[in-house]
């Protein structure tokens, strides 16, 4: 048993060497301590730890398999989570000045989940403020906040994790942790698994209880946002999300539909669409031809492949979209600083505030127009299982300070992500190619409501094809 | 008992029958009323009676026309009728039995739709005059399943304007009385729905529900009635339909005379139509599989001012006995904070100055609105209302952590009975029912007492969301117990 096993294979792998008494729970704490000591310096991915808790809740694992029990399928496998989720007894900030020193008494219902389930904490990661200053620090396009700075991209560290879940991406890409669980409103998941070359999967909404995640239900805004894994492996994301699904009797949007099993899902038999790009701002041809790429290896599979861009519907709700976001100059926000104590808040968050207010007779009727807009796109979807797109137009950029790259807005359409927000059907990334900077390609996988078993395993197979997540040249 | 030496197959069947070498059909054993006439027979029994032959279902849709004839000038109910079709489609559904085919659970069974509805060429106003002739090209999904499953239309029933309003009166066709009391209200807003069920001229009608509008006047006219949970049945047809800020409010669901009816036909409705994206594919449970003596079961007499007659509390508190000779536990409980929720959905409904109501107008082509239809409100501002939305949020998970420790609430479904129709509809009347708009929980409503004035009293059953095998479990129980439905004297 190799360090390099412990860290760098998938999170099935390990739970199951672990159960097997072939590596202890002890040993796979310290491999990932010492990771994550050698890369955080560069990285500035986990930024709260907890490494003596993390020791210690080891040792009573292999003291529990030695009497040949377990708490459960993630058994002594250790974790980092998103700072923007409460975790018992550890710094979560959420990346807002007035949570510097904001101990939860409680876990988040997803992390107590896991924890249940044997998962072992090791620390935070990064996140912008409240997960929404997208741009970070004065816009800068990647994951940064006022209290612990910017994190960097792993396969370069000029370059941005993208965000807001970039401290998971790099942290899990780097092999620092084997998963982390991620928010997602706007792309949080899909964008830092694209930019950091791993998996990560934006559930149907309604599916994971958002209880104890500091933007949490309720609102206007509500079914944009989940919460999903990250990990290396599909296979991964396969184990965990079943775990952290389902009611928790607080947040009132989840319902529980049963979950079905990717492996019983036959792959020749999904009807498959794609679309290499949706004629927004240029996408790279590499990004183009990974999804083209994908596409094929479907066909190969036998799937019934379609080249189908439904453009005039995904613009119609990128432009609600866009209209609903800070439709209430983003007060939503101001009034998630004051819950917080926060009296300075991000550049960026303040930039956005400026924004008019909707007249209530126009916000309702956006709220009609996206419910429209929801059905319409269903309707499309209904002669597919899967849809392959880009997971965005380009590859990481590089970490840019200037001013210009905060305030342009990209071109409508040029948004991959944020749509399926709107749709709320279950999207997740995995890494499909490598950029002529040898950086990741993500490639989108989307699936009808309810359907992540189709999603993630058709995730797999392209993963088997292409190779997925590789290891990066820190 | 000796087998007679030349048999029809009829013959035989019924021999099978007596010798109690069969078990009888769970639909035959439940069936309520086995003597009466057939116009007051429950949907299980007529789907059954029809699919053995035993009545055709051109008999059984000219008994219910003749009943809508006998009583809609009294009640005015039903709106627009499609009698010949109907009659055609009967025919076409005897010619398939005898083929020995059938199209669903409802073969051949009559049913009457709230006109708020799209019904494929039958006139569907929603009670507002710019549709006064609005023929509609295509069936709402609850009406293309239940047509799918066997139904067969035999006409609207009326609404208030856009369903927007409790007392069940429009500028189309005017206003509908109550079967039990000529000089009361039916409730609404599938008042037209609840008072024809109830007089026998309809086995079953879909209504609608955004703050009590199937459960009021399943109270009112003393049948039975279940708004299903928020993303159970698509609201695809409806006006108003899907969509917009006030989605999660607005339930379809059945109102027939006896709840085993109710648990006929709403997994007839139930799952996504890929239009209505609210729609979750849920699986619906079994009511026969429910345990009732293992359920937790809260109650509740009054929300306060205006408390609810004696009589209705008396009935609440005699309902949760029911269950506790079951060996259920039953506790006295009251959900959280609900008349702080009232004031905030009161401005919730108002927020945008009911912007969204003239949008359904302008659509319809409506140019003079009822005046019961609400135009007003205090237009709030976009900040105002995403933190409103955030604080009725916050009150769901309250509820929701209330409800951890039950299965079941029983409570009012109003404060009073049937009022006369010289009342002014008001909110009040429907605060028991419009909680469970707001959760989004299924709650049904079942007749459980009569008034001193002779009026029918309706308990409503709520429970857990999803959970609408509970909850029609129990409401079958207590009609069993309670007698549920009683035939209506059309006086008054």
């Amino acid at each position: 048993m190799s360090v390099d096993d412990i860290l760098f294979g998938s999170a099935t792998r390990l739970a199951q060497l672990i159960r097997e008494k072939k590596v202890s729970a002890v040993e796979t704490a310290q491999a990932h301590i010492a990771r994550i000591q050698a890369v955080n310096q560069k990285l500035n991915a986990v930024i709260q730890t907890c490494f003596e808790r993390a020791l210690e809740e080891a040792k009573q694992a292999d003291a529990l398999l030695a009497q040949g029990r377990t708490k459960g399928p993630l058994h002594g496998v250790p974790m980092t989570i998103k700072d923007s989720l409460d975790t018992e007894g550890v710094v979560s900030t959420g990346g807002t000045l007035g949570r510097f020193y904001h101990l939860p008494a409680k876990d988040a219902t997803v992390v107590a989940r896991l924890r249940a389930a044997g998962a072992i904490l090791l620390g935070k990661t990064n996140t912008p403020e409240f997960t929404l200053a997208g741009g970070g620090i004065a816009g800068l396009p990647t994951t940064a906040n006022i209290i612990y700075g910017v994190t960097r991209n792993p396969y370069d560290p000029a370059r941005s994790t993208s965000g807001s879940s970039g401290g998971a991406g790099a942290i899990v890409a780097a092999g620092g942790a084997p998963f982390d669980i991620g928010s997602d409103w706007g792309g949080s998941i899909r964008g830092p698994a694209h930019a950091n070359g791993i998996a990560g999967i934006k559930p149907t909404s309604g599916r994971v209880p958002r209880t104890g995640h500091i933007v949490d239900y309720g609102g206007v805004y509500d079914s944009w946002q989940q919460l999903g894994p990250m990990a290396r492996r599909v296979e991964d994301l396969i184990l965990i999300l079943p775990i952290i699904s389902g009611p928790d009797f607080r947040d009132a949007a989840i319902v529980p539909v049963p979950w079905k099993d990717p492996n019983k899902v036959e792959v020749a038999k999904l009807r498959v669409a794609f679309y290499p790009t949706s004629g927004g701002e240029e996408t790279t041809p590499e990004t183009r031809e990974a999804v083209r790429r994908s596409a094929r290896f479907c066909e190969e599979a036998g799937c019934r492949v379609t080249e189908d861009l439904p453009k005039d519907l995904l613009r119609e709700m990128a432009e609600v979209r866009s209209k609903l976001v800070g439709a209430d100059a983003w007060t939503f926000v101001k009034r998630l600083a004051d819950k917080s104590g926060t009296k300075a808040m991000s550049a960026t968050l303040l930039e956005r505030m400026k924004r008019e207010q909707v007249p209530m007779p126009e916000f309702t009727e956006l709220l009609e127009k996206q419910d429209a807009a929801r059905g319409k796109l269903l309707g499309w979807l209904k002669s597919y299982d899967v849809l392959l797109c880009p997971a965005s137009r380009r590859p990481a950029p590089l970490i840019n300070l200037g001013p210009e790259a905060a305030r342009s807005p990209p071109a409508p359409g040029s948004d991959y992500l944020g749509v399926f927000n709107s749709t709320g059907w279950p999207a997740m990334v995995v890494r499909a190619a490598t950029s002529p900077e040898g950086l990741p390609i993500g490639v989108q996988v989307v699936g009808q409501p309810w359907r992540e078993d189709i999603v993630l395993a058709a995730a797999r197979y392209l993963e088997s094809k292409t190779g997925g997540w590789q290891k990066p040249p820190i | 008992m000796t087998r007679p030496t030349f048999v029809t197959r009829r013959q035989f069947g019924a021999w099978l029958g007596s010798t109690g070498l069969l078990p009888l059909r769970p639909a035959a054993a439940k069936s309520s009323d086995p003597a009466g006439e057939l116009i007051y027979w429950p949907v299980t029994r007529l789907a059954q009676s029809i699919r053995l032959k035993k009545v055709s279902s051109q008999e059984a849709v000219k008994a219910c026309l003749k009943r809508i004839a006998e009583v809609n000038p009294k009640l005015n109910a039903v709106v627009q009728p499609c009698a010949e079709r109907a009659i055609e489609e009967a025919k076409q559904a005897d010619a398939m039995l005898a083929k020995g085919q059938t199209k669903g659970p409802l073969h051949g069974v009559p049913m009457t739709i709230k006109d708020s509805f799209d019904t494929a060429g039958v006139v569907s106003t929603g009670g507002t005059l710019g549709r006064k002739d609005h023929i509609p090209g295509r069936d709402a999904t609850v009406v293309a399943r239940l047509r799918a499953a066997g139904a067969i239309l035999l006409g609207k029933t009326n609404t208030p304007e856009l369903t927007m309003s409790g007392r069940t009166s429009n500028l189309v066709y005017g206003e509908t009385k109550n079967p039990y009391n000529l000089s009361h209200q039916p409730g609404g807003s599938s008042g037209g729905a609840a008072a024809m069920v109830a007089a026998g001229g309809s086995p079953f009608d879909i209504g609608s529900d955004t703050g009590g509008s199937i459960r009021l006047p399943a109270h009112c006219c003393g049948i039975a009635g279940i708004k299903p949970t928020s993303g159970r049945v698509p609201r695809t047809g409806h006006l108003p339909g899907y969509g917009g800020g006030f989605d999660a409010l607005q339930q379809v669901g059945p109102l027939a005379r006896r709840v085993e009816d109710l648990v006929l036909i709403l997994p007839i409705m139930v799952g996504p139509d890929y239009e209505d994206a609210a729609i979750a594919p849920v699986p619906l449970g079994d009511p026969a599989g429910v345990d009732l003596k293992s359920l937790r079961v809260a109650f509740y007499t009054t929300l306060g001012e205006p408390d609810p007659t004696a009589k209705i509390q008396q009935m609440v508190k005699t309902c949760a006995g029911w269950m506790g000779d079951l060996g259920a536990r039953v506790s006295e409980a009251r959900p959280p904070r609900v008349r702080e929720v009232y004031e905030m959905q009161n401005k919730f409904r108002g927020a945008d100055g009911r912007a969204h109501v003239l949008r359904l107008l302008k659509k319809a082509g409506t140019k003079q609105a009822s005046p019961l239809l609400r135009l007003d409100g205090e237009l709030l501002t976009a900040s105002q209302f995403t933190e409103l939305l955030e604080k009725l949020d916050a009150w769901r998970s309250e509820m929701l952590a209330f409800l951890e420790n039950f299965d079941i609430l029983l409570s009012p479904a109003s404060a009073q009975a049937a009022w006369p129709l010289s009342t002014e509809f008001t909110p009040a009347l429907a605060d028991y029912t419009r909680l469970y708009n707001i959760t989004g929980w299924p709650a049904a409503v079942v007749r459980a007492g009569t008034s001193p004035e002779k009026l029918p009293l309706g308990i409503q059953i709520a429970g857990r969301p999803w959970a609408e095998e509970t909850v029609l479990a129990v409401a079958a129980h207590i009609e069993s117990r309670s007698g549920g439905w009683q035939k209506p004297e059309l006086r008054g």
